[in-house]
């Protein structure tokens, strides 16, 4: 006999099911007739066991880490792992103020709340302080307070009674966007006189006492938090009608990093004795000691989670090999987006005790200085003792684009407008892929292609012609020799007239910018040359492993601000060294629904399309060396030369015929005689 | 050897006058669910009881009501909320007529009348059908839709 197989999740596959188990016996025969009582019946109970079986795959789903998809769930079995996932984080900056004039009081105050405002993307940040800051005058006419963190968004607070009656009490903090490690816990166990005792944050139970007053942060339902106290053996448990103050800011996250400019809003107070007086913002001057506010981030996403959980707990919360250092850096600082660790010992030459971590944020470019040190400190209390951590920025090359797309429009209902949308939507998908966006990542012409052709049937010919672009960090006043890989092999006989440029920058010595290039086609060699503005050439700086596609160079610039050298790649997959992080720029595509739509065939039909845009590069504005003496776009000066001769350089008179009363040059091919002489049309070839 | 059928077929040999065919007993479940006084055992409809039931379950079942067979049923109860006309009527035939030749295997029609109660606002609807298979005379089932307020 056939049992009814319930753990199907198809309507008819259970319906037949039941029905192959009914035919077996003899007291009901009209299951197989849909308006018979006993087909209504067969279908009450597939339904039934349909939705049955497909709770309990859920739920089952649900268990595990891997295939749960309900946040509270994810978060319910990090938690079991010791991990807590990351809130959202506040963006921070650190500034120090200085207040003149101040003779005349003892004490300089400065109110907790807003101290900065800001505007980014058309929406106002505040940016706090969290306890009133003073500092005593002692005479002197002007005080500072230096690197206070300012961080954004508002601070609240919410109060509970402790009640022991009900055995269910919980505290949570009633918003989703708090910034967890915001959160301040002060409780007063005697009403009477209002004495507010802090508690500290724990995040594990490692030298916890009973008596320690300590609180712990969960996320629990709905991405809400919950703080949780002692029981008297970890931790100080709560007493009946204590009243327990929780604070906490609300931030904005990553939408409030990368603000460079702000406006002084705090409160400033002048006190002599008890009386306290406001201070004019005139008295005030302040800088911020980064470029831009930094640190802030969403909420950690299912996805991260699922990721980190398991990585978290096998660090078991010590940095000892390189994944710890991963693992407990996305923990520590959650904007970082990908996280490279080497050690130093793996270098040439070898830096023992050292450990580097590279991280390439999610929002902003680069960590800020004042993030890298919050994250040594952080680090310190995982880390082994001897090991020195230096925190890196990534190198990042710009793979830049320009797809071109021939399509028949007969084919497909896409105008050439949805195509542009669809490369667009396929780029930004492709550079988000865990191929393209890591540390080493690779960037494959093949796969570009395909995937623009797989777009839409309609298109029949595509090409993705590209140029590199790295930046680099010039040294102001120093002779330095620079090093630079694009991890490719170079592109040496291109269209274009230099192979590889540099933007124009500034150089010691000489008056007008200049810059690196190196020459393509038949004046090709391997050599970095630099040149002035107009293209006038100076001196040989440095040379080029077309092979390998190193770039060296030693100059001495008179800027701080970075150049790009822009190359074009013979081949074009690339995989790019361990601590680099390509980035794809897009430029706005070609697509035609017609060769005919092109001036120039050749500019769809020829492969080698890599072009770099040499004027736009040059067009770059760049200042000259306003203390140089020499000015190297006028002629050189003819010098002695030490036998006592002087060059003499020939001139030649173009203008009146010379060469028809010159001599005859005898030509034994005489090639004006020969026929069939077909002149080279390839402009670029050397022969 | 036994059949894979246990002894589930227990034909009666009986022919059809006009088209040659044999039918089997059919049994189905009442759902009034009342007990039968000989046996203690559930009520069991049985041949042209368990067809009529069959046929009067297909006309009333709501398009929709059916779990995964949306198409299952007719709209009888939606022509009550349109004017009563010959028009109206001649759909209500048509639907019934319709769910009928798809689901039921067991008759042939031989005729459905609706007769148009507009003083009542309600449709009586007569359905008169052969059991193919079986010598009994015409089959009929009679039901008045009414609005429900």
């Amino acid at each position: 006999m056939e049992l009814p197989v319930v753990s199907a999740l198809e309507f008819d596959q259970l319906r037949s099911s039941i029905k192959n188990y009914i035919r077996t016996k003899t007291d009901f025969t009209d299951y197989d007739f849909e308006g018979s009582n006993m087909s209504m019946l067969v279908d009450v109970l597939a339904y039934n066991t349909l939705y049955t079986s497909y709770n309990v795959n859920m739920a089952a789903n649900e268990l595990n880490l891997d295939t749960a998809v309900i946040r509270d769930n994810v978060v319910s079995i990090a938690k079991r792992l010791g991990y807590n996932p990351n809130s959202y984080t506040a963006s921070k900056i650190s500034v120090d103020l200085t207040i003149s004039n101040t003779t005349n009081y003892d004490i300089i105050k400065l109110r907790k709340g807003a101290l900065l405002s800001a505007t980014a993307s058309n929406k106002n940040f505040t940016f706090i302080i969290r306890d009133d800051l003073e500092i005593a005058v002692r005479g002197r006419s002007s005080v500072s307070f230096n690197d206070v963190e300012v961080i954004e968004g508002s601070d609240f607070a919410i109060t509970y009674v402790v009640d022991e009656s009900n055995e269910h009490q919980r505290f949570f903090i009633p918003n989703n966007f708090i910034d967890s490690d915001t959160i301040r816990v002060f409780v007063i166990s005697d009403p009477t006189n209002n004495t507010e005792v802090e508690y500290t944050r724990k995040n594990t139970i490692v030298d916890v006492a009973g008596s320690d007053e300590v609180f712990f942060v969960e996320e629990v339902q709905d991405q809400k938090y919950e703080i949780i106290f002692g029981d008297d053996v970890i931790g100080r448990k709560l007493r009946n009608g204590e009243i327990v103050k929780i604070q906490y800011v609300i931030t904005n996250g990553a939408e409030a990093n990368n603000i460079r400019k702000f406006n002084f809003v705090g409160k400033l107070l002048g006190a002599i004795g008890n009386v306290e007086v406001s201070l004019p913002n005139s008295n005030l001057s302040w800088t911020l000691n980064s470029d831009y506010s930094d640190g802030g981030s969403e909420f950690e996403s299912i996805k991260s989670i699922k990721y980190r959980a398991p990585r978290y707990y096998a660090s078991q919360e010590r940095a000892v090999t390189l994944s710890d250092y991963e693992s407990i850096i996305q923990q520590i600082y959650s904007n970082a987006d990908l996280v490279n660790v080497v050690g130093g010992e793996s270098l040439t030459p070898p830096r023992f005790g050292k450990v580097f971590i590279t991280i390439k944020p999610i929002v902003g470019e680069s960590v800020s200085s004042i993030e890298k040190q919050r994250i040594v400190r952080e680090l310190r209390k995982y880390k082994v003792g001897s090991i020195d951590v230096e925190v890196l920025d990534p190198t990042t090359i710009d793979v830049i684009a320009k797809p071109i797309v021939l399509f028949d429009p007969s084919k497909t209902r896409n105008r050439d407008f949805n195509i542009v949308s669809l490369i667009t939507d396929f780029i930004k998908s492709y550079i988000t892929g865990i191929d393209f966006n890591s540390f080493g990542g690779t960037y494959s012409d093949l796969v570009v292609r395909c995937g623009i052709k797989d777009l839409d049937n309609a298109i029949k010919y595509v090409n993705v012609p590209i140029y590199l672009r790295q930046l680099v960090d010039l040294i102001n006043k120093v002779e330095t020799e620079y090093e630079i890989d694009f991890y490719t092999k170079l592109k040496v006989d291109s269209e274009s007239e230099y192979y590889m440029i540099s933007d124009p920058f500034c150089h010691s010595g000489i008056s007008s910018p200049v810059f690196l290039a190196a020459k393509s086609n038949c004046n090709q060699d391997y050599s970095v040359n630099m040149y002035t503005i107009n293209g006038r050439f100076i001196k040989t700086v440095g040379e080029i492993d077309i092979e390998t596609g190193k770039v060296t160079f030693t100059i001495q610039s008179c800027q701080n601000t970075p150049i790009n050298i822009t190359v074009i790649p013979e081949i074009l997959d690339i995989t790019f060294g361990p601590n680099i992080v390509p980035q794809m720029v897009l430029l706005q595509p070609i697509v035609v629904d017609s060769i005919d739509d092109l001036n120039d065939r050749s500019q769809l039909l020829d492969d080698d399309q890599s072009r770099i845009p040499t004027e736009e590069i040059l067009s770059i504005s760049a200042d000259g060396d306003a203390t140089a003496i020499i000015d190297p776009t006028s002629p050189p000066p003819l010098t002695v030369l030490p036998g006592g001769s002087v060059v003499n350089i020939p001139v030649t008179d173009t203008g009146t015929g010379a060469a028809e009363t010159g001599p005859i040059v005898s030509d034994e091919n005489n090639i004006a005689t020969i026929d069939d002489f077909t002149p080279e049309t390839n402009p670029y070839s050397c022969s | 050897m036994p059949s894979p059928l246990g002894s589930l077929v227990t034909r009666k040999t009986l022919v059809s006058s006009d088209l040659g065919k044999v039918s089997r007993s059919f049994k189905d479940l009442s759902f009034n669910f009342s007990k039968n006084p000989i046996t203690n055992d559930v009520v069991i409809l049985k041949n042209e009881e368990a067809i009529k039931q069959s046929v009067k379950n297909l006309v009333l079942t709501k398009i929709g009501e059916r779990p995964f067979n949306p198409y299952l049923g007719t709209d009888t109860t939606s022509y009550l909320f349109e004017l009563s006309s010959t028009v109206s009527a001649n759909s209500l035939i048509e639907a019934i007529e319709k769910v009928l030749l798809e689901n039921e295997p067991r008759i042939r029609l031989v005729n459905i009348s609706v007769d148009v109660e507009e003083d009542r606002n309600d449709y009586e609807v007569y359905i008169e059908y052969d059991i193919i298979g079986l010598p009994e005379e015409v089959q009929s089932i009679s039901f008045i839709l009414v609005r429900e307020s």
